[in-house]
């Protein structure tokens, strides 16, 4: 399954040392016409903190969505969906009506708010902002999503202890049939009475452990070869 | 055009399943649930084996959002195209790719042999567009290459302008930016689903295949559409007895 545009983002990773995998996304994010971006991770469905931010609105990004209890990346979070809210100033205020205040108090003009998740599973939402309003052209909106989704398998590899040097390798290996990965993922949970998210850090701790592939292992568990709890 | 062209175009009988096709289209509430709409309706209207849909990501990387088999097997058929195959190409060109017989046609190395493998042995792809933006394709396949006749092409491409309007009309600010969230979501509702059919699949020792049809059935049977049904598994909110039964906890 090969995508240019994400092997374009993933060299681009590669490129840059020096500040953390998370720090370096978040600087990719806001080169896509943004003026701050923050990557916020979430428990139990809130946005509980925020682990990287860029550019000069990135700070107040963070203070708006982790202080407020509302807004844009919350919806994003709570809906499953991109919250696309270009137009803070002049759009309707009841949407988000703490947030939006607050945003116009503090200059904001649009925010754009993407959950990072793998079906049920997730993990936070990337934000991004602008001084000025204005809508995301569709291409702006597939870079995000590109670099969302690479958000997304850093933070599982990495809440699965990998390394980031070995997270390197993983996101550029990571292809191939997902679709036994995900079916996978919900029987593990089920028979080890684990959350999704904990259920693929397992599968992927294990694979590890074993010497093989997710995805191998994966169809040896729908195959029922292969039990972790046994 | 030949005469069988001709007869089947003017087909009173296929302009019903059509408009029951559409019908059934516009009832469904979510895209994903669309999609397993349209494929129920390319088997029926075109006298199909199998039928998948597949739309693009915003890295441009196909994948399945439904299929009218959920076996694995016929699962990654589909989802081997996201490399090589009728779906990709028809999308690349977002133009009809036809193949009567894949036992002749060297297009696709890994696709065809896996295809005839699982007894498919003619294949036909309608990219499905919104406006001037080609955002995936329907793909149909036939055990009985007699079956792909020459209206089939025509009846391939209602099924699928009907689709794309069912997505305008749940899309009323069509912007490019907006059909393009409404496809991540879709996406991200079918790995859902994925995830929904192990869970359900474990608690109550069937396999995938019977694990979606459960899922279905429920859904049908409560009204509640297939991405909440999955949902509510994969949070343990219903079991897999009241998914098996039908009835909704309090």
């Amino acid at each position: 399954m090969a995508s240019a545009r994400r092997d374009h983002f993933l060299a681009e990773l590669g490129k840059s040392s020096g500040v953390s995998m998370t720090e370096r996304l978040c600087a990719m994010a806001l080169d896509v016409g943004a003026d701050g971006a923050a990557i916020l991770v979430q428990n139990d469905g809130q946005i509980t903190g925020c682990i990287a931010t860029a550019g000069p609105l990135g700070e107040t990004l963070r203070n708006l969505e982790v202080q407020r209890g509302e807004g844009p990346g919350h919806q994003a979070l709570r809906e499953h969906r991109a919250i696309l809210a270009d137009q803070l100033v002049t759009g309707p205020a009841e949407k988000w009506p703490i947030a939006s205040l607050d945003a116009r108090e503090r200059g904001l003009g649009a925010l754009f708010a993407l959950p990072l998740h793998v079906g049920s599973i997730s993990v936070g939402v990337l934000a991004t902002c602008r001084a000025e309003p204005g809508h995301l052209s569709r291409a702006q909106f597939s870079d995000l999503s590109v670099i969302a989704d690479l958000c997304t398998s850093a933070l599982l590899l990495a809440q699965a202890g990998l390394q980031e040097g070995a997270l390197m390798d993983l996101l550029s290996a990571e292809s191939g049939s997902q679709i036994p990965v995900h079916q996978a993922i919900g029987m593990v949970a089920e028979q080890e009475n684990l959350s999704t998210k904990d259920a693929l850090a397992r599968m992927r701790a294990f694979a590890l452990a074993e010497d093989m592939t997710v995805q191998e292992l994966s169809r040896r568990i729908i195959a029922r070869e292969i039990r972790m709890d046994g | 055009m030949s005469e069988d062209h001709v007869s089947r175009a003017s087909d009173p009988e296929l302009t019903t399943t059509l408009i029951r096709a559409m019908e059934a289209m516009a009832k469904e509430f979510d895209y994903v649930d669309l999609a397993s709409s349209l494929v129920s309706s390319a088997i029926d209207v075109l006298n199909a084996s199998a039928a998948g849909v597949m739309v693009s990501d915003a890295a441009h990387v196909l994948h399945v959002v439904a299929a009218s088999d959920e076996s694995m097997r016929t699962l990654e058929l589909f989802e081997i195209q996201a490399d090589e195959g009728p779906c990709l190409d028809s999308w690349v060109a977002g133009q009809q790719v036809i193949s009567y017989d894949l036992r002749l046609d060297d297009r696709w190395p890994i696709f065809s042999p896996r295809a005839v493998e699982s007894g498919y042995l003619a294949a036909l792809a309608t990219p499905l567009r919104v406006r001037d933006q080609c955002f995936g394709a329907l793909n149909i396949l036939w055990s009985d290459p007699q079956n792909l006749d020459e209206s089939a092409d025509q009846a391939a491409r209602a099924l699928a302008d009907l689709a794309a309007i069912g997505l305008i009309n749940r899309a009323l600010p069509i912007e490019a930016t907006f059909l393009a969230e409404q496809i991540q979501v879709t996406i991200n509702a079918r790995v859902t689903i994925e995830q929904a059919k192990g869970m359900l699949a474990e608690q109550a020792h069937v396999d995938m295949n019977a694990a979606y049809a459960l899922m279905r059935d429920f859904s049908r049977t409560t009204g509640i559409h297939l991405l909440e049904t999955a949902r509510r598994i994969l949070d343990r909110r219903i079991s897999a007895a009241q998914v098996m039964s039908g009835i909704v906890p309090e």
